[in-house]
C-alpha cells in the first residue's frame, strides 16, 4: 500500500510539518446537500401514489429511484473525495500541492520553500470568522504562479509558520 | 405498435448500478494510490460500498417478485385512413 510519503517523493533529510486540507466545515454543507437530495424520492412518495400502485409503471419508477439513489450515494462519494485528496504538503524543503478534480485528473505540484517571497493570509465571512479557516496566498520569486491553500484552518498561524520554514530553509542554504 | 417488457428497464437498472459501483471503486482506488486511506476515508468509502450494495440488495429482492415478461404499450399507430 501506497503511502503520502511515496507520493511525494520525501527525500531523506525531509520532514514533513503540515498536511492541510479544507476545514471540514466547508464539507458539512455538501453533507446536507447530499441528504436532501437522497431524502427527495421518499418526500415525493405520497405524490407518486397513484403511478406506484400501477403494476408495470409501479415497478419502473422504483427501478428509476433505485438509480437514483446510486447515483447520489456515488456523488457523495466523489464529493468526498475531491475534499479528502485535495492537499496541501508543507515540508522542511518545500510545499506541494495535490488537486484532484473529478475521478479522473489530479494535477501535483510543488514548490521550493526558498522560492517563496511573500505569504498572505485572509479569513472571509461570518463563518470564516467564526470557525478561523480561510486562504493562505504564497507568492514565489520569478515566476508569476501563486499557491493558494484555500479554506484551511487557521490561516494566520500557518502563514507564521511558511515565513519561519523559508527563512529557516534559505539559512540552510546559506550554511 | 411498440412495447417495452419491464426485463428492458431491469437490464438497463443492472447497467447502471454496474457502472455507479465501478466509479466507487475508482474513488477506492485514488484513495488508495495517493496514500490518503486513513480510518476516515477507508470508513467512509464502506459505509458508500455497503450502502450501494443495500440499494442493490432490496431492488433485487423487488424485482425478484415481479413478472419481467409484463409489458406496457409505449407507442400505438393510430390508423389515419378512413375505414370503408
Amino acid at each position: 500500500m501506497r503511502t503520502l510519503s511515496e507520493t511525494i517523493h520525501q527525500q531523506p533529510h525531509e520532514r514533513i510539518i503540515m498536511t492541510l486540507r479544507r476545514h471540514p466545515i466547508t464539507f458539512i454543507a455538501k453533507i446536507f446537500l447530499c441528504l436532501l437530495l437522497f431524502a427527495l424520492p421518499f418526500l415525493l412518495m405520497p405524490l407518486l401514489e397513484e403511478p406506484l400502485a400501477d403494476l408495470y409503471w409501479g415497478a419502473a419508477l422504483r427501478l428509476l429511484g433505485s438509480a437514483y439513489l446510486l447515483l447520489v450515494t456515488v456523488f457523495f462519494h466523489a464529493l468526498f473525495i475531491d475534499y479528502y485528496l485535495d492537499v496541501w504538503i508543507v515540508t522542511n524543503d518545500r510545499i506541494i500541492d495535490v488537486h484532484q478534480s473529478g475521478l479522473f485528473k489530479r494535477t501535483i505540484a510543488e514548490l521550493d520553500l526558498k522560492q517563496v517571497q511573500d505569504v498572505t493570509s485572509q479569513t472571509v465571512g461570518f463563518f470564516g470568522t467564526f470557525f478561523n479557516y480561510g486562504n493562505v496566498g504564497i507568492q514565489t520569486a520569478g515566476s508569476k504562479q501563486k499557491f493558494d491553500f484555500q479554506n484551511v484552518a487557521k490561516p494566520h498561524e500557518i502563514r507564521g509558520e511558511l515565513l519561519k520554514l523559508a527563512e529557516l530553509d534559505a539559512k540552510e542554504d546559506h550554511l | 405498435m411498440l412495447s417495452l417488457p419491464l426485463s428492458f428497464f431491469v437490464i438497463i437498472y443492472a447497467l447502471f448500478a454496474l457502472v455507479t459501483l465501478s466509479f466507487a471503486f475508482i474513488n477506492i482506488y485514488h484513495i488508495v494510490s495517493t496514500g490518503t486511506l486513513t480510518l476516515l476515508s477507508f470508513s467512509l468509502s464502506a459505509f458508500v460500498v455497503l450502502l450501494m450494495i443495500g440499494i442493490i440488495a432490496v431492488t433485487g429482492i423487488f424485482v425478484g417478485a415481479l413478472d419481467l415478461s409484463q409489458g406496457a404499450v409505449i407507442f400505438e399507430s393510430v390508423p389515419v385512413l378512413p375505414s370503408l
